[in-house]
């Protein structure tokens, strides 16, 4: 079949097929009526309600470390000195995190939009799905290292809560028994949190990870610099 | 607007149909593509200022929706099976009736990737090389070198169903 049969039956079959399913304007308003959201205001509404969410922990976290924790329960909490420089560099790249988050998004928003040309249509679409991603990624850390910071304290008020009633107090808090306390503790943490890390990276990659590879593959192919250099010559 | 709007859809609609009709296999894919550029469309119109022509528009719109729908091709073409080079492009052997050319240029088209599929439309649709540029935002020669390698894969396939 020669290309200008080609052109005929896809002209035959074309027209076949918008004669089968042409619509009248009722029809049409109907669908505009009907309309269900599109892909892009699925992801943006997953964006807006993410960052609703993670502002809403953000806040959870950081009162819970300034207020929270001392007024609800009556015994003062002592925690390692060490913990209080962790816990206000983890509450600044948090909410640094989050601000240059925000302000990314809506660049992205500002400057995105369907009757682009196709390229910077991918690329729109990308850069706010890699947003998402980092959104994703921003809490899963904070979750992370909310975790390992009460872990942390849980371990070393229950400890000094035990060695506290015994005799001797904490000098029976040997170094052995130091270490296997730690030990013990990193048993626990790190199969937790490389178990959280990993089931919510899963269920990212299971929701977006394909489509994002789909649209990476499609953005390579309209790549001009794959062109053969035989081909460009022959232009 | 939207009067204006459903006005000049309703007499551009065949673009809609022809882009759903080269990205779908099923009616219900179809149905949904179509609504779901519909909308884009509708969405984008305020944004439109006629710095170029409306089909090139609508073109562009309904391809950048039918490129990005979120539903998984279920037919990814296998391009490591295909050597090019070695296949005699028996085009003699085709002398088949119109229906059975259909057939055969659908199934072919439906294992092109989604660019190509978009790139193999608007040559279909005798749209220049500067307006297929102009919708998908690569360069002329660029379009040019991509038609070259749709066509020679689009012979390979359509002899594979002969």
């Amino acid at each position: 079949m020669e290309f200008k049969d080609l052109k005929s039956a896809w002209n035959t079959y074309s027209s076949q097929e918008v004669d089968k399913h042409h619509l009248g304007k009722e029809s049409i308003h109907e669908l505009l009526r009907t309309r269900t959201k599109t892909l892009v205001d699925r992801i943006d509404r997953n964006l807006r309600i993410g960052m609703g969410i993670l502002l809403a922990f953000i806040a959870y976290v950081i009162l819970d470390s300034l207020f929270l924790s001392e007024f609800m329960i009556k015994e003062p909490i002592q925690y390692p000195s060490w913990m209080y420089p962790l816990d206000i560099f983890s509450n600044t790249l948090i909410v640094a995190s989050y601000l240059f988050f925000v302000i990314r998004y809506l660049k992205i928003k500002r400057n995105f939009s369907v009757d682009l040309q196709l390229k910077d249509f991918l690329n729109g679409i990308l850069d706010t799905l890699k947003t998402y991603r980092r959104m994703f990624y921003l809490a899963v850390i904070i979750l992370l290292i909310n975790m390992i910071v009460s872990f942390s304290a849980g371990l070393y008020q229950g400890i000094k809560y035990n060695f506290s009633n015994l005799p001797g107090g904490m000098e029976n808090f040997t170094t052995s028994k130091m270490l296997l306390s730690i030990f013990i503790g990193l048993a626990v943490l790190i199969p937790l949190i490389v178990l959280t890390f990993f089931t919510l990276r899963w269920g990212f990659n299971k929701l977006y990870g394909r489509y994002l590879d789909s649209l990476n593959e499609t953005l390579k192919e309209l790549d001009e610099s794959g062109m053969p250099d035989e081909r460009i010559h022959q232009l | 607007m939207e009067k204006e709007f459903l006005h000049i859809i309703t007499e551009n609609q065949g673009i809609i149909h022809k882009v759903c009709s080269i990205y779908c296999d099923s009616e219900e894919d179809r149905r949904d593509l179509f609504q779901e550029i519909l909308v884009q469309l509708w969405k984008s119109f305020p944004s439109f200022r006629n710095e170029s022509k409306f089909t090139t528009w609508m073109y562009r719109v309904a391809l950048n929706t039918a490129i990005t729908s979120f539903k998984k091709d279920k037919r990814q073409p296998d391009k490591s099976g295909i050597a090019y080079e070695n296949l005699h492009l028996a085009e003699e052997l085709y002398d088949t009736g119109t229906d059975d050319q259909i057939k055969i240029l659908n199934k072919a088209v439906s294992q092109l990737t989604g660019i190509e599929k978009s790139i193999i439309l608007l040559f279909l649709e005798d749209k220049k090389y500067e307006e297929i540029a102009e919708i998908t935002g690569i360069t002329q020669n660029y379009v040019r070198v991509k038609m070259n390698r749709i066509k020679k894969k689009l012979k390979v396939l359509m002899n594979s169903e002969v």
